[in-house]
């Protein structure tokens, strides 16, 4: 019982430190809250049955929206009606690498968004990638489901992003590292980048050959070179 | 206690039910334009008749308990009243013009079954009565101060008055009279003057919200409604009005077992039990089914801990058994009286299940 007590407190103490958990909490319930979803007939056109949130003919049978903030970088935004709910994420974007890597895999997925079904084909404007979920989804898999893989998706988002820049990191390094292994012997004058990683797109590698000094600027990830010649 | 019976008849959802008058037959429509007839043999149901003839999703159906008829409707924008044959032992339909051009949403024979209420998504609702002289089922509207798609209807015993609540927030009591069919009825507490189309109350639930179900009391003084706001309304008119907020999700569906008790149910995928303690004073008594306790072992206490801590969910999802504890695996969307002693009530949902509950025992 004590041990389980510790277990408690340890978790308890670390819960305090991490906005996370209260975040995905809140996100937890008002989605569960707000897929509560009927089927329900277009009251405009005949014999339709479209998302009311997407349709937007009548007023009534759509719920006041609904904005979750970690802070200004990371929120999401619940658009409850009758028949259905849009639901959309802005991911953490730190830096330009981030920004061009979320951009990169939120349009992976989007464009394959018949297999992840409840994926909505483009954001919202202001967000990076919306699911939209009507009855027939809450129909076919269990409500709690859904809503677990959403958290999960939220929470596992930010670790694929942030992998993807570390790898990248690393990718760079190694390149400029085999790169500057390779011309070490006939190099001279080597500047090296301060930090190996991505922020560095290119450095410069001075030369002295025959025909006198020369300065490269080397591209690594993209692998091309321009030479410059002396002065410049 | 095993005080309810589970029969799975679909796997997808059954959007309605109803069951004949000795409850060895019930009617169902599995989330598509086919009306299912089950009969009971022992402990199971075998498919008898399917009635193919909407074209759209079948919304409602409800089984004349006397009259032995059967009406649906549907998304397709019509209705049909079914007769069995009893030379070929087939379900003839005839069809009911409706004159509605949206989705019909709810039907219900009126107490007397000369008369049934057939709710729309065209701001209207159709009373619909058999006129003899051209053999077909015809109907009036009423269409007073309905701003949106009624959702759910019931009947006052007294078979002129009639319920309904929709998405514009509202629930209505209208006078159904219609002259030929209905005497005269005595003076109610809704009102003594009925003719057509007379709006006898109109109230809404305590936070506002589409009304997703009304009932009548058995004795028909008293009106209940539930909505989206997760509140039940019980209305006496002109006396008292009492609100039982609950703390679950919206509620779908409600029915009175007696003056005193009302068991509604919803998004919880469980009925919930209310009852008046001396005569008006309602509250919230008991959740009907419990749900089985789910164990957990020592050895996942730390994962379970590590799961809240990661995704803010309290339950072990990661054991592999997504099943919910609760008997109804989905929302509940109706539940209906199933005997006249009240002492059971059927509930379907989007789960494919069919439950009868034993209230007296639970």
């Amino acid at each position: 019982m004590r041990a389980l007590r510790n277990i408690v407190d340890i978790f308890a103490a670390k819960r305090k430190s991490n906005t996370l958990h209260p975040y995905l909490a809140a996100v937890r319930s008002t989605l569960t809250a707000a897929l509560c979803l009927t089927n329900f007939a277009s009251q405009v056109v005949e014999r339709h049955n479209k998302p009311e949130i997407e349709a937007r003919s009548s007023a009534e049978v759509i719920l006041n929206p609904l904005v979750i903030s970690r802070n200004e970088n990371e929120k999401v935004l619940i658009e409850p009606s009758v028949n259905s709910i849009r639901f959309s994420i802005k991911i953490k974007q730190a830096d330009e690498i981030e920004r061009i890597l979320c951009h990169k895999f939120t349009r992976f997925m989007m464009l394959r968004a018949e297999h992840f079904i409840i994926l909505r084909r483009k954001p919202i404007p202001g967000y990076d990638i919306s699911f939209l979920i009507t009855n027939f989804h809450t129909e076919q898999m269990h409500k709690h489901k859904l809503v677990d893989f959403i958290i999960q998706f939220m929470e596992e988002v930010d670790k694929e992003i942030s992998e993807m820049k570390l790898s990248l990191k690393w990718r760079a390094r190694s390149v400029a590292h085999f790169y500057l292994l390779q011309s070490a012997d006939e190099d001279y004058a080597v500047a090296l980048p301060s930090e190996a990683g991505v922020s560095i797109k290119s450095f410069l590698i001075l030369k002295s050959g025959p025909y006198g000094s020369s300065r490269r600027i080397v591209y690594p990830l993209a692998g091309s070179q321009v030479c410059l010649p002396e002065g410049l | 206690m095993a005080a309810q019976e589970v029969h799975q008849l679909n796997i997808g959802p059954l959007t309605a039910h109803a069951f004949n008058k000795d409850r060895t037959q019930v009617a169902i429509c599995p989330n598509n334009n086919e009306v299912q007839i089950y009969q009971k043999t022992g402990n199971s149901w075998n498919l008898l008749h399917s009635l193919f003839e909407h074209d759209k999703l079948v919304t409602s159906i409800d089984w004349a308990p006397e009259s032995n008829r059967i009406v649906t409707c549907s998304q397709d924008r019509n209705a049909y009243v079914w007769n069995l044959d009893s030379i070929t032992n087939k379900w003839k339909p005839t069809l009911v013009l409706l004159r509605i051009n949206r989705a019909a949403t709810c039907v219900r024979w009126s107490p007397n079954e000369d008369k049934f209420a057939v709710a729309s998504g065209a701001r209207a609702i159709a009373i619909c009565y058999f006129e003899g002289d051209n053999d077909w089922w015809v109907s009036k509207h009423l269409k007073k101060s309905i701003r949106s798609t009624v959702l759910c209807l019931d009947w006052h015993p007294n078979n002129v008055l009639l319920a309904a609540g929709g998405a514009d927030f509202k629930a209505r009591v209208f006078s159904a009279f219609i002259k030929g069919v209905d005497k005269k009825p005595p003076p109610t507490v809704w009102g003594d003057k009925l003719p057509f189309n007379t709006i006898c109350g109109e109230y809404s639930n305590g936070s506002g919200g589409w009304i997703h179900g009304v009932a009548f009391s058995p004795s028909g003084d008293a009106l209940a409604l539930c909505g989206q706001d997760a509140q039940v309304t019980v209305i006496y008119p002109g006396k008292h009005t009492s609100e039982i907020k609950l703390s679950g999700l919206p509620l779908l569906s409600l029915v009175w077992v007696s003056e005193s008790r009302i068991v509604a149910a919803g998004f919880d995928c469980t009925p919930v039990l209310l009852e008046a303690k001396d005569g008006l004073n309602w509250q919230f008594s008991k959740v009907i089914d419990a749900g089985k306790k789910k164990t957990a072992g020592e050895a996942t206490v730390l994962n379970r801990f590590r799961q809240m801590d990661k995704r803010g969910i309290a339950l072990d999802s990661e054991s592999g058994n997504a099943d919910l504890a609760t008997v109804h695996q989905n929302t509940i969307t109706l539940v209906r009286r199933y005997d006249e002693s009240h002492d059971h009530v059927s509930t379907s949902g989007v789960d494919g299940r069919l439950i009868i509950w034993g209230i007296k025992h639970t």
